[in-house]
């Protein structure tokens, strides 16, 4: 009975984890080709929240966590509006190991989102980025910072 | 000491004897203001281009009876009240003096195109064509082509570029054969390259494109978006992706460059040598969830028998939204395929 009732939990969770506010990573060129959508030198990465019924309340913040030469680096990084509902970001960070940590909220559902984007070269490893339903907790960011550190050394 | 804010009065042939000579010896020696002039009469050109509209007759009415009015009442200030038909009739000639200011005291606008040659034999120059002039490079010189200031092309070793139009909202050259590297800043659609069996059209971003004597090529974009056009088939590419270009079809369907080489293959299959299903079915096969870019192109390419299971695929790896119709995309609804592929692209 408890397995039923675990798996039924999973799998309401995943069916509901497409239908709750987060916030969506993608390459610089997800932002699209309309005339509307302002061009972005040397962008990393696009960000957009979805599901989230008053978009224009969407507040997002981020910033790039790193090691430099062995050092703790935390840089506050700017978004840029590329369209309405999407933002780019630019490296704004000197040379190291960085994972990029974008935080959300929603007035309408209230909620709160954030995701954790390690990266590499220009750009991000899509495959180790970590989208959550909550904020983003300082030992996950340090997780992640401490197993990117450790795959590019 | 520059002479920036003397240029534009330079420019428009309203600078005094001496001041010219002052501007003209400073020019000799600074790059940097012969770059501010060449600019300031390029944009001079694009003015130039403007048409100067006859003003209806009705306005010339209006303005006779203006003046033949008798005088209003001393409240009414004289200045800022003149009929909207008369403030019309002067923007007119206004524009109209600017644009014949220009015709006469700009010989260059002529020549809008600006070409920088490089040959190691003899260093670098640049100069100013017309459009139509061919831009020909051998196998050792290369060339760079200043596309106002929206961007640059560098035109590779033996390549032909021929100058085409400018005007306020397209910049066209034609490939030839060669290479060419461009990089534009601008709204989508400015800047068009023909080839002889595709069009490249900019959609903001950097790309190179090559073509041989036959007409064969490919197009790499490296930055943003382009377009390859040709008889109402496009492909659409992004930055990181690739597409060929063949005569007689036109172009190909787009790959990401680190396709598996067994889709690649395939791919190129089924475009140029009639592959049909069974190239599909490999295509399919090796897909990966970024390969979604070459699938959505093949929605519309593929037998109509064959275009449910290229759909299936596209679901199968990248889940679109449920407000995206399914069978609205296989109908080929045009704007249910462009959200498809706005919505697959935060994927790749």
């Amino acid at each position: 009975m408890l397995l039923v009732l675990a798996i039924l939990s999973a799998s309401t969770a995943i069916a509901m984890a497409g239908t709750m506010f987060r916030l969506e990573i993608g390459l610089p060129i997800a932002a699209g080709t309309d005339t509307k959508v302002k061009s972005v030198k040397n962008a990393v990465l696009v960000v957009r929240p979805v599901v989230c019924e008053d978009m224009a309340s969407v507040q997002i913040t981020g910033t790039a966590e790193g090691m430099v030469n062995g050092a703790r680096q935390s840089v506050t990084v700017k978004l840029i509006h590329v369209t309405p509902d999407v933002y780019a970001v630019q490296r704004q960070w000197p040379e190291g190991h960085w994972v990029l940590h974008l935080a959300g909220t929603c007035s309408s559902p209230k909620a709160s989102a954030s995701t954790i984007v390690p990266l590499a070269g220009t750009g991000f490893i899509r495959d180790k980025t970590q989208v959550l339903r909550e904020p983003a907790t300082r030992a996950q960011i340090e997780a992640s910072l401490k197993d990117l550190v450790r795959s590019q050394s | 000491m520059h002479v920036s804010g003397q240029l534009a009065r330079y420019c428009d042939g309203q600078a005094a004897p001496e001041e010219v000579r002052r501007i003209e010896a400073h020019l000799t020696s600074c790059e940097r203001c012969r770059r501010e002039r060449d600019d300031i009469r390029f944009a001079a050109g694009l003015v130039r281009q403007l048409a100067v509209v006859t003003a209806p007759v009705s306005v010339w009415h209006a303005i006779d009876a203006q003046i033949d009015a008798p005088r209003r009442g001393s409240e009414q200030p004289r200045g800022w009240t003149l009929a909207p038909a008369l403030a019309f009739a002067w923007v007119l000639a206004i524009v109209a003096a600017g644009a014949a200011a220009y015709w006469f005291a700009n010989p260059t606008v002529d020549q809008p195109w600006q070409v920088a040659t490089l040959k190691p034999a003899t260093g670098p120059s640049t100069g100013r064509l017309a459009e139509g002039a061919w831009v020909e490079t051998d196998t050792t010189t290369r060339a760079r082509i200043t596309v106002g200031s929206i961007g640059i092309v560098d035109v590779e070793p033996e390549t032909r570029v021929r100058l085409g139009t400018i005007s306020a909202n397209e910049y066209r050259i034609a490939l030839a054969r060669g290479t060419i590297r461009a990089q534009i800043a601008a709204p989508p659609r400015l800047f068009v390259v023909d080839t002889p069996a595709s069009t490249v059209v900019d959609l903001g971003c950097a790309y190179t494109v090559n073509v041989d004597a036959d007409g064969r090529g490919d197009l790499h974009v490296t930055e943003g978006w382009a377009a390859l056009e040709w008889k109402g088939r496009e492909s659409l590419v992004p930055a990181g992706a690739s597409a060929p270009i063949r005569p007689g079809v036109g172009p190909g369907t787009p790959s990401f460059d680190d396709a598996s080489a067994g889709l690649r293959a395939a791919l190129a299959t089924f475009d140029f040598a009639d592959g049909g299903s069974n190239a599909l079915t490999t295509v399919l096969g090796e897909a990966r969830v970024r390969d979604t870019l070459t699938l959505w192109h093949l929605l519309s390419r593929a037998a109509t028998s064959d275009r449910e299971r290229v759909y299936d695929r596209i679901a199968g790896l990248a889940s679109p939204p449920e407000s995206i119709s399914r069978a609205k995309a296989l109908q080929l609804d045009r704007e249910t395929l462009t959200r498809l592929r706005e919505e697959l692209a935060w994927k790749w």
